[in-house]
């Protein structure tokens, strides 16, 4: 955009027919270097600023002297090469064969010396991501606070040149503001602060390159003449003197500020009140998987749901919720436990693929099924048969299969089925005699070879005795895990070229249920026990909280037989991606496939985001709201949803409506701010009398019916000779067509102040 | 001290985007700046709600401080030469300003004209700054320097106070001296023989000035005898030239300002040639009224200035009027004038008889 020239040239010599301004006024000249060296002074600062703030940010050690002296002096030199048009050119050019030699020159510094800085971002980032050993570059010189110092100032060489191309023609400090955020951003991102001094530094040249902006005269002007006239006025263009005063004055006070604000707002009492905005949260993701597995990172990722993606895994960062439901099922309730709803079942672990390949279909029987239905047929007297009905409402095209139904067509979104299932009660007895083929248990068995010493290291760990069951094998996987793993849903991706398994137990050792059923799969394997990765939604009583009760169906339309309830209501359930799921099933001679769960409890605290007064009033709404569904819940008496919608739209009216008002007193304010000041004298007397009067209205009601302004005036006060004076100065600005003179509106104005 | 009463405080842009980054920090939070939640942009939020502060504070000591006022070139400037006019700024605070701005009204009463001018000044910390505006002048007239108001804009660019002033000076632009011509000194002389032939009776001299010793080459009709013999020294009047039959110039700048100019010249040249010759002479002029008539005696060369001067001020140039009727009208005891004007396509020295 074609920036708007304020200091155009209208150098003209006429002030009245009969007067003219010399044209010496013209010939004097300003002293163009020292201009271009104040220009130059701010580059450095904001060159300086940033780098230098970047450095220390990241607790890089470089040498800061000579850091700062070469910065300054190339920002005096890239100033004074915008001389004029020859040695802006021939400078350019000169500059650039400069740095040019430079980098090839001392490549091997800059090299390391970025590559030691990079090390330091990638600290960072690892302790603000809670990641271990996420690696770095190798530098090929050690000498660390060397490299840097050369790479810091060959990096201020190239960035003198941006910086001054913003300040030395147009004075651009929104630039100057990017190009600070630009550099800064990195230690930003990972709440790495600058030092107090190149922040001082950055601001102070920010700020007065805005104040030498809003002054207009920052052009360069032909033929340097100290005065110029343009449309407006005839002004002086720079004054070297001024702007240094003003300079040093700025600083003193940026600096005096900066100081007490540090004093006052400690930085480690911000960080302990620091929470992170949400809107951060969303990019957490993408920056962690740069930092841990590169730009590759990228192409390896895909949506999940609740951190499950059919056996893909370790190719998100974190689990995010929309608490929005999937599911909606229509059950009887028949046993305490949690009931678990498959949608995939893993075959074999295919290591540093990071995925579980979908299980063979020959080698998943239904046999518990078969003999559970048997059994109900034969009117065993502990033997029930429920049926559930699952909508898809926005959930993945899968089975849903439920512990145990006969294989069922796939659910697509938007549609719903029912699911025939019979529980498997203990003192059923059904499956005493199950037994597995030895081709079907060879093939839950396998273990991949990558992940056999990640998995003895662990189980060593472990310890779990040889002659104990299988279940019991199960607990002390799980005491191992709560323990010594602990839950979070942002455990980070699985660096790149590593196995997700293998860096779990022995990296990163933290994560969600999708690692902790993996890696548990494999040890049950390893441990002769048949073992399937398996992913769905699990309801859980205590901790469900969109339930309520059906009353289209009966207890009889949907549960026959032996219930150890008794007769249940029938409950509709809502299952968010809150319920997604990954857990372990193992088979157990004699009684089948049963769902182990090896999770530990999650130990994330739910954060608090407060990026605006707006949001902050929308989330304490909407917490308290929840409070409200999760009584309503905890009582089955449903969710009363028109209580929240209300409410927000009320917030989003009141929102609204503040806004309109504020935005139409700023604009009625500016309208009358620009009409006042484009008014002539008798205008502005009669409208500041009319404000005067407004007021005096509000205490005074009889004053509405009075017109005149000796009438009014005489109302409020005595009839004195200051009044007389006041009402003539009124009649002649309101009613004739001679302006006041300033003394006479100095004059009502000074009697308007004293009666207010 | 600046004590002139302020007129308003206007906010300036600086202060309106501060206002405005406050504002959309509190209520929504400004892009990256609450994406990030840097502890640093928590104190650029604070220092922005100070800064206004400070900024205000400065706007007050600066305003308390500061002394402006007007100056224009002392002396005699003649048209083509330089003027000086300008702003003189004394600053008593270490507070610099880099927006002073004047807003100055610049007339000409004699020809009429005015510009509004705005001048845009700085202010240097503890220091006394002249701003002069050199000029040139074209033509004659009374150059008149109004400083209207005068608005001081703060360091930081966020406030600015506006005081009304009502500061002036003015300065007479001459005309440049010519030479007079044949023509000229035969109008002069042919004026002035007459009146000189009065004088020569002896009816010039009609008061007394004053009384001093007698210096040689007085003339002896001059000495004091009776209070020479009181005082045993000699002692001789000095003679007031009051005689109104004298050299009458009527200057008439009816015509258009280029001949004015001219006219001027002319009866600055024939000022100066009287002055050097010991001729008394009396300028006349037409007042507002077209009616009477305003007069200057000149004895001098600061007298041919000052009688400018309040042809200047009066302003009257009007239609050229009937030169008789007016002296008669106005009792003017002359027979014998000079006109200073422009007829026949020429402006030049005319003689009058009445």
């Amino acid at each position: 955009m074609k920036s708007k020239r304020k200091m155009q040239d209208l150098t003209g010599s006429e002030l009245l027919d009969s007067l003219k301004i010399s044209e010496n006024f013209y010939t004097k000249q300003e002293n163009r270097v020292l201009t271009l060296l104040l220009k130059g002074l701010i580059v450095y600062l904001v060159t300086a600023g940033s780098i230098g703030g970047t450095l220390t940010a990241t607790g890089t050690a470089f040498n800061q002297l000579i850091f700062n002296l070469v910065v300054f002096a190339l920002s005096m030199i890239i100033g004074l090469i915008y001389y004029n048009k020859k040695t802006e050119n021939v400078g350019d050019i000169l500059y650039f064969i400069a740095i040019l030699f430079f980098g090839i020159y001392l490549g091997a510094y800059i090299n390391s010396g970025f590559y030691a800085w990079m090390n330091d971002v990638i600290g960072s980032a690892s302790v603000y991501f809670d990641l271990p050993d996420i690696g770095g570059y190798n530098q090929a010189i050690k000498n660390n606070n060397l490299t840097v110092t050369i790479a810091a100032c060959y990096l201020g060489a190239v960035v003198v040149i941006l910086v001054n191309m913003s300040v030395a023609k147009r004075m651009m400090y929104g630039d100057l503001i990017l190009d600070a955020l630009i550099i800064l951003f990195l230690p930003l991102y990972f709440k790495k602060e600058p030092s107090y001094l190149y922040f001082a530094l950055l601001i102070t040249g920010i700020i007065f390159a805005a104040i030498w902006k809003s002054t207009g005269r920052y052009e360069k002007i032909n033929n340097n003449s100290i005065y110029i006239r343009t449309k407006k006025e005839i002004t002086y263009t720079y004054s070297f003197k001024a702007h240094l005063m003003a300079f040093a004055q700025i600083f003193i006070c940026i600096v005096i500020i900066l100081s007490l604000l540090y004093v006052l707002i400690p930085k480690d009492k911000y960080d302990l009140h620091r929470v992170n905005s949400s809107a951060k949260e969303y990019t957490d993701d993408l920056v962690e998987t740069f930092i841990t597995s590169g730009i590759a990172g990228f192409f390896n990722r895909y949506d999940n749901t609740a951190g499950m993606s059919s056996g893909r895994l370790g190719g998100v960062n974190s689990v995010r919720l929309d608490y929005e439901t999937n599911l909606k099922i229509t059950f009887v309730p028949y046993e305490y436990e949690p009931i678990y709803i498959r949608t995939f079942i893993g075959g074999a672990y295919q290591p540093y693929s990071n995925m579980w390949s979908v299980a063979d279909p020959t080698k998943l029987n239904r046999n518990e099924y078969d003999m559970l239905n048997e059994e109900y047929i034969n009117r065993n007297p502990y033997s029930g048969r429920g049926k559930m009905i699952i909508q898809n409402l926005d959930a993945e095209f899968a089975e849903y299969s439920l512990y145990y139904s006969a294989k069922n067509e796939y659910i697509k979104t938007g549609s719903s089925a029912e699911r025939l299932f019979y529980p498997n009660y203990e003192d059923i007895g059904a499956t005493n005699n199950l037994i597995m083929s030895e081709e079907e248990r060879q093939y839950w068995l396998s273990v991949p070879n990558d992940n056999v010493p990640s998995i003895i290291n662990t189980l060593n760990k472990i310890n779990i005795p040889q002659n104990i069951s299988a279940l019991e094998k199960a607990d002390y996987i799980k005491y191992y895990y709560l323990n010594n793993i602990p839950y979070t849903l942002r455990p980070g991706s699985t660096p790149y070229r590593k196995d997700f398994v293998n860096y779990f137990l022995d990296t990163a050792k933290k994560g969600y249920c999708v690692h902790f059923a993996s890696a548990a799969t494999l040890m049950f394997r390893y441990m002769g026990i048949p073992a399937r990765y398996v992913e769905g939604y699990v309801f859980d009583y205590s901790e469900s909280s969109k339930t309520s009760i059906n009353q289209d169906y009966s207890y009889d339309d949907l549960y026959e037989g032996y219930n150890p309830l008794g007769e249940m209501p029938v409950l509709d359930a809502e299952l968010s991606d809150a319920s997604g799921h990954a857990w372990v099933e193992i088979y157990l001679d004699n009684f089948g496939w049963v769902p182990v769960e090896l999770t530990p409890p999650s130990s994330d605290t739910e954060e608090v985001s407060g990026e605006g007064l707006l949001s902050r009033l929308l989330n304490r709404l909407n917490s308290n709201t929840e409070i409200d569904e999760n009584n309503n819940a905890a009582g089955f008496n449903g969710l009363s949803i028109d209580t929240v919608i209300v409410r927000k739209i009320i917030v989003v009216i009141l929102f609204v409506i503040l806004f309109i008002t504020v935005v139409y007193y700023t604009v009625v304010y500016i309208v009358f701010v620009c009409r006042y000041n484009k008014a002539d004298i008798n205008t502005k007397l009669i409208i500041k009398y009319h404000s005067f009067i407004k007021k005096k209205t509000k205490k005074n009601k009889e004053l509405l019916s009075l017109y005149n302004y000796s009438d009014q005036l005489t109302m409020l006060y005595d009839n004195d000779d200051e009044l007389k004076v006041l009402i003539d100065i009124l009649n002649k600005a309101g009613f004739s067509n001679v302006l006041i003179n300033d003394k006479e509106f100095s004059y009502c104005m000074n009697f308007f102040k004293k009666r207010r | 001290m600046y004590n002139d009463s302020v007129k308003s405080i206007s906010f300036k842009f600086n202060f309106l985007y501060i206002l405005a980054y406050v504002i959309a920090y509190a209520l929504f939070g400004v892009g990256i700046f609450i994406y990030l939640r840097s502890y640093i942009f928590l104190i650029l939020l604070i220092l922005a709600a100070i800064l206004p502060f400070v900024s205000f504070a400065f706007l007050r000591i600066l305003s308390k401080s500061l002394d402006i006022s007007l100056f224009v070139s002392d002396g005699v400037i003649e048209v083509g030469s330089p003027l000086g006019v300008g702003i003189t700024v004394n600053n008593k605070s270490i507070i610099t300003s880099l927006n002073l701005k004047c807003y100055l009204s610049i007339y000409n009463d004699y020809y009429n004209e005015k510009c509004d001018q705005l001048i845009t000044v700085p202010v240097l910390a503890k220091a006394q700054n002249k701003n002069p505006l050199i000029c040139e002048a074209v033509s004659c007239g009374n150059i008149r320097v109004v400083l209207n108001k005068v608005c001081l804009t703060d360091l930081f660019g966020m406030f600015s106070y506006v005081y009304t002033k009502s500061q002036a000076v003015e300065t007479d632009i001459i005309p440049v001296g010519r030479s007079l011509t044949d023509i000229d000194r035969l109008g002069l002389l042919s004026g002035y023989s007459d009146n000189e032939d009065d004088s020569k009776k002896g009816n010039e001299y009609s008061d007394t000035s004053n009384i001093r010793e007698y210096i040689a080459g007085d003339r002896i009709k001059d000495i004091h005898w009776k209070l020479s013999s009181k005082r045993d020294i000699l002692l001789v009047r000095e003679h007031i030239k009051t005689c109104e039959n004298k050299l009458l110039v009527w200057v008439d700048h009816s015509g258009r300002k280029k001949n004015n100019e001219l006219i001027l010249a002319l009866t600055v040249a024939v000022a100066k040639y009287c002055i050097s010759e010991g001729i008394l002479l009396k300028l006349l002029w037409l007042s507002a009224d077209n009616q009477t008539v305003n007069e200057y005696t000149v004895m001098s060369l600061g007298d041919c200035y000052d009688g400018l001067h309040q042809i200047y001020l009066d302003n009257t140039r009007l239609n050229s009027p009937d030169i008789k009727s007016v002296i008669i009208n106005n009792d003017l005891k002359t027979d014998k004038l000079i006109k200073i004007g422009f007829r026949d396509n020429e402006v030049a020295v005319y003689a009058y008889e009445i």
